[in-house]
């Protein structure tokens, strides 16, 4: 939407809320008032049909009446008296007939003009004995003659079948050479028929009553037709065809619907079709007493009229509304839209960079008040440009000295960097050569620890070698001097043997140093990975320690339980434990009569819990968190570096990835908690 | 909004109308149920098409049938009871002019209206009452002349003794006086003897070719069983139509005669697809007589006449009644205004092996009503009358 002006925009709002629901409610009203205009004219035309049945059956009736007064009368009965006797049949009658008939006849004459085109009176046996006009069918017998299937035939039949009035339809008579209708009544005395009269109807009467519409509707019209056999006729003249004659047969298929179905007894009022294929709205009916039927009808085209009228006006309103609305939609997106365009150009050329450029005032109010704050608006904008310009300027210059000051801090901070990296790797360097110090030392302290210990047996052995050296001398002086007896053989053998098991102990104790010696050696600098039973290392570290630990009270006892396998580097676990062990050693039974030092281990899962605790002074709370600081000792004097237990952490943090706890309590005692994985990946 | 006036403007009614209530009075039971419930039949069949086309006036018909049980009095007080209490309509009823009669106060009561199919023997023209069936010029008349025409002029008179065949044997000697015949016999039985010992030695007496026959109800059967065949006799029957003819037996009525308005057999495209209706909703072993067609085609005619007035009351259906028109499956018929008795087509049908009639003559367009015969001026006809109902 926001490529179409204002103009269009609003052509769209106003045809959208205003004219469309005009047009969906006029239509609505327009087809109600078809509809509701055609019932309506529908139901006026049926109503007027019912009218002209009652007219017509009425005018039947009357004309039947007519029939029955004049059956009544004397005149017809004394007629009958005189004129039977005197009646030649098929001739020209007598002088006395003629006579007898003239004194009756003004009778007849005068009841004629209520409407009839002939009278006649007929005798019980069927001869036309009367009539007025004597045309063909005067004195021939309607029974047996020609005319007897007429419609004269017929209601005389009738009347005397039936002994009832009876009427006829429009038929072509051909005495009378055009349509005539027939109404006869029988002439009953005291019961008994001794006569029939008969009116023809005159065609014309009968065709001002059916062709009377009165009304203000040119199209109206009134048809009737009757039904012989196969065939049809109209029963009057026709208004749109006067080529059709009254009474001639016409074929059934050329009868029009309506027709057809008011013949068939059907009452309806329905738009249909007529005679000459042109809508209309047709009510049809049927005419009991002549068998018409009978279709009262008006063009639909003229029936709608009214409704037609309004249909073009409401079409040609809704044109020009819409027209109108087109212009109206044009004309106020214009007024609307100018200042805005004008506001437009100006935006355009303060983007330019015109900046002295103001809005023209005009139009109405709100445009008007928007060019004001348009222009205001404008005018600060010049001006905070120009404020921005001078701060850009400020603030340039300084952002650039915090640059250089910048660029000079960092240089700095690189130098530092450098010389701190430095430090680092020279710290390093006397961190490991430390801890490599500290391995010599204790394995230097091992080696002597070992040598001592080796010396004790040795001793021992070279005492024992030397006793055996002098029992060997004296047992040869015995020999020598013949005092070698049994006795005395005995008791050298008995002290050589003492001997023997001396050496044999001391010589072993020497084998096995040495064995557990080779042991903690070549584990303490062994760099391989293997699986070990932790309890045996601990069991082998802890024979080797002896030379240093039996120099102090402490039970130590060795709670690893023995199916803790461990894939490791067990030098590593050497190192610590010894640190460890050592450490408590000097530590924790300083100054104590005895102690106990347990080293035990657990395994759940994969992860191994190892604790070395001990009963002794305890560490004070101070100097618990920094024990694991390198150089931290409070024996600096006496000897200690500060590295052991340092070692120790490094050991379990770095090389097996683990973590270590100390948990103590002065005159209690110390507990190491390692924890690590079994196996190191 | 726009919808709520768009409906209204089209004329929707929403709303659903109530149905309208007409009453049909027939003995569901006794001695006349055999001939009555199969107007019922007609009556219904009749209110099923005019509820299927959306009913009368855009209501739905409800009927309400109720049960005279053959009991005059029983009538009135259902007549009765319909219209105070079930405010029906109109009222579809009635077979014996006995019955006719002890309504009709009721109907007239209450300015109801009432449709009577039977045929009767006229002499009456209630404002209030529709007569669907035949006058007697609408069927004995014109029969009686055939009769004398085609069959003989020796004639004995044979009926059921109640008003329907005193006063059709008055109109029809009334007929043989212009004709200068005299009938032979006049015997009548009473209503459901049999009894006919006596009639039969009668008729072997007096020897005639024709008797016209006015027995009601299964007295027929007796008098046709003992009938004599040797004596070549024809009857002509104004109560016998298809129904009578099942129950009786054709070995018994083939060759004999009757007059209607309407028999099944007629060949027309409507009582073809009239009577094909009946069978399927009804049962194919089924008959339509007379009655039951004079009884369809004044439901129709009611229905027709409603709409015409715009209401189902009972007094602005009757100022529509004048010239009301349609086809009934045995022709044209019109309402007569004046009588409001309808223009019917008069037939004589001869009874055949199947139990069906052959149209042997017909009126060709239908007949103009005349309750009172012409003979006779009104008043002189009622004194007649009142003479035959007590005697």
């Amino acid at each position: 939407m926001n490529q179409y002006t204002l103009s269009k925009k609003l052509f769209i709002w106003i045809f959208l809320s205003a004219i469309v629901p005009v047009v969906v409610l006029t239509t609505i009203y327009l087809v109600s008032f078809r509809a509701s205009l055609l019932s309506q004219e529908k139901e006026h035309l049926s109503q007027l049909a019912d009218k002209k049945v009652e007219q017509v059956e009425v005018y039947i009736s009357q004309r039947i009446d007519d029939a029955r007064l004049l059956s009544k009368s004397v005149q017809s009965e004394q007629l009958l008296a005189d004129l039977i006797p005197l009646y030649k049949h098929k001739q020209k009658q007598t002088q006395a007939y003629y006579l007898k008939e003239k004194i009756h006849r003004s009778f007849f004459q005068d009841f004629k003009e209520r409407g009839y085109f002939d009278i006649f009176l007929i005798s019980p046996e069927g001869d036309i004995v009367f009539s007025l006009i004597h045309e063909s069918d005067f004195a021939t017998n309607i029974y047996r003659g020609e005319y007897r299937n007429s419609g004269l035939g017929s209601v005389v039949k009738r009347a005397s079948y039936f002994l009832e009035a009876s009427s006829s339809s429009f038929e072509y008579y051909s005495p009378s050479g055009e349509a005539a209708a027939f109404v006869a009544a029988p002439i009953l005395r005291a019961g008994k028929l001794i006569g029939i009269v008969a009116l023809q109807v005159d065609y014309n009467i009968i065709q001002d009553v059916t062709l009377d519409l009165g009304g203000s509707k040119e199209s109206r019209e009134v048809v009737v037709a009757s039904k012989h056999g196969n065939y049809f006729s109209y029963q009057t003249r026709v208004k749109y065809d006067p080529s059709i004659e009254v009474g001639r047969e016409l074929p059934i298929a050329e009868l029009p619907y309506p027709l057809y179905k008011a013949m068939g007894g059907e009452r309806s009022t329905a738009v249909e079709l007529d005679y000459r294929n042109v809508k209309v709205i047709a009510a049809s009916r049927y005419l009991p007493s002549m068998h018409w039927g009978m279709v009262f009808k008006e063009d639909y085209s003229e029936a709608m009229q009214v409704f037609d009228r309004l249909m073009y006006f409401s079409i040609a309103a809704l044109v020009s509304i819409s027209f109108g609305a087109l212009i109206l939609a044009r004309y106020l997106g214009q007024a609307v839209a100018k200042p805005l365009v004008n506001m437009t150009k100006a935006t355009r050329a303060i983007a330019q960079g015109d900046m002295d450029l103001t809005v023209e005032l005009e139009g109405f109010k709100e445009s008007f008040e928007l060019a004001e704050s348009f222009n205001k608006m404008s005018g600060r904008l010049k001006d905070a440009r120009n404020n921005l310009e001078h701060k850009v300027i400020e603030r340039t210059f300084e952002l650039e000295q915090e640059m250089k000051l910048r660029k000079k801090n960092e240089m700095d901070l690189e130098n530092s960097y450098l010389e701190i990296n430095r430090s680092m790797l020279h710290l390093k360097t006397a961190q490991d050569q430390l801890i490599e110090s500290e391995k010599m030392a204790s394995l230097g302290s091992l080696v002597a620890g070992i040598a001592h210990e080796i010396n004790t047996p040795l001793g021992i052995a070279i005492t024992s070698n030397g006793v055996l050296k002098s029992t060997l001398n004296e047992m040869e002086k015995d020999l020598n001097n013949k005092t070698l007896t049994q006795g005395v053989f005995k008791e050298h053998l008995i002290k050589m043997n003492e001997i023997e098991s001396l050496l044999d102990n001391n010589l072993g104790r020497t084998v096995t140093l040495v064995k557990n010696f080779k042991q903690v050696a070549v584990d303490q600098t062994n760099l391989h990975k293997a699986k070990f039973y932790l309890f045996e290392l601990v069991e082998s570290l802890l024979a080797s320690l002896l030379p240093e630990t039996k120099r102090h009270p402490v039970e130590i006892i060795n709670d690893v339980r023995d199916d803790i396998v461990i894939d490791s580097y067990s030098g590593d676990f050497y190192q610590l434990l010894t640190n460890l062990i050592l450490n408590a050693m000097v530590h924790a039974f300083e100054g104590k009569e005895k102690g106990k030092l347990i080293i035990s281990a657990r395994l759940k899962g994969d992860i191994v819990t190892l604790s070395v605790s001990d009963d002794g002074n305890g560490i004070p709370e101070e100097s618990l968190s920094s024990i694991f600081e390198p150089f931290f000792t409070t024996r600096r004097g006496a000897g200690g570096s500060g590295l052991g237990l340092s070692i120790v952490h490094n050991i379990v943090k770095q090389k097996l990835k683990g973590d270590i706890e100390v948990h103590s309590t002065i005159n209690k005692g110390t507990e190491f908690v390692v924890r690590f994985a079994n196996s190191l990946p | 909004m726009l919808l709520a006036c768009l409906f209204n403007l089209s004329g929707c009614d929403y709303q659903k109308k109530p149905p309208i209530k007409v009453g049909i009075l027939h003995s569901l039971t006794g001695t006349m149920a055999i001939s009555e419930t199969a107007l019922v039949d007609a009556s219904l069949m009749a209110i099923e098409e005019l509820n299927k086309r959306g009913g009368v006036l855009g209501r739905k018909l409800h009927p309400i049938v109720v049960d005279g049980a053959s009991n005059w009095d029983q009538f009135a007080l259902e007549a009765e009871d319909l219209i105070t209490q079930h405010q029906v309509s109109v009222i579809f009823g009635c077979w014996t002019s006995a019955c006719r009669k002890a309504i009709k106060p009721v109907i007239e009561k209450y300015n109801h209206i009432l449709f009577y199919p039977l045929q009767y023997e006229g002499l009456e023209a209630s404002p209030n009452i529709v007569y669907t069936g035949a006058a007697p010029n609408q069927q004995i008349i014109p029969s009686v002349h055939w009769a004398l025409e085609n069959i003989g002029k020796n004639i004995y008179l044979v009926g059921s003794d109640y008003v329907f065949p005193r006063t059709a044997n008055m109109i029809i000697k009334d007929l043989l006086k212009n004709r200068n015949i005299s009938v032979l016999g006049e015997t009548y039985l009473p209503l459901g003897s049999h009894d006919v010992a006596e009639l039969i030695d009668d008729i072997r007496l007096k020897n005639p070719n024709l008797i016209i026959n006015t027995i009601n109800g299964d007295s027929n059967v007796a008098f046709f069983k003992h009938l004599p065949k040797d004596l070549k006799i024809k009857v002509m029957s104004y109560s016998i139509a298809e129904t009578e003819v099942l129950s009786i037996g054709t070995d018994l009525l083939q060759g004999h005669y009757a007059a209607w308005n309407y028999f099944q057999s007629i060949n027309t495209s409507e009582n073809l697809e009239f009577v094909e209706n009946f069978k399927i909703k009804f049962g194919q072993h089924r008959v339509i007589d007379d009655p039951m067609e004079a009884a369809y085609t004044g439901v129709h005619l009611w229905a027709q006449t409603a709409e015409t007035a715009g209401s189902h009351l009972p007094t602005l259906v009757r100022a529509a009644l004048g010239y009301q028109s349609m086809k009934a499956p045995h022709g044209v018929v019109s309402i007569d205004k004046k009588s409001q008795h309808l223009w019917k087509t008069v037939r004589i049908g001869e009874i055949m092996a199947d139990g069906q009639f052959e149209v042997v003559w017909s009126s060709g367009t239908s007949v103009r009503p005349a309750p009172f015969p012409s003979t006779y001026s009104r008043q002189e006809w009622l004194k007649r009358l009142e003479a035959i109902e007590s005697p």
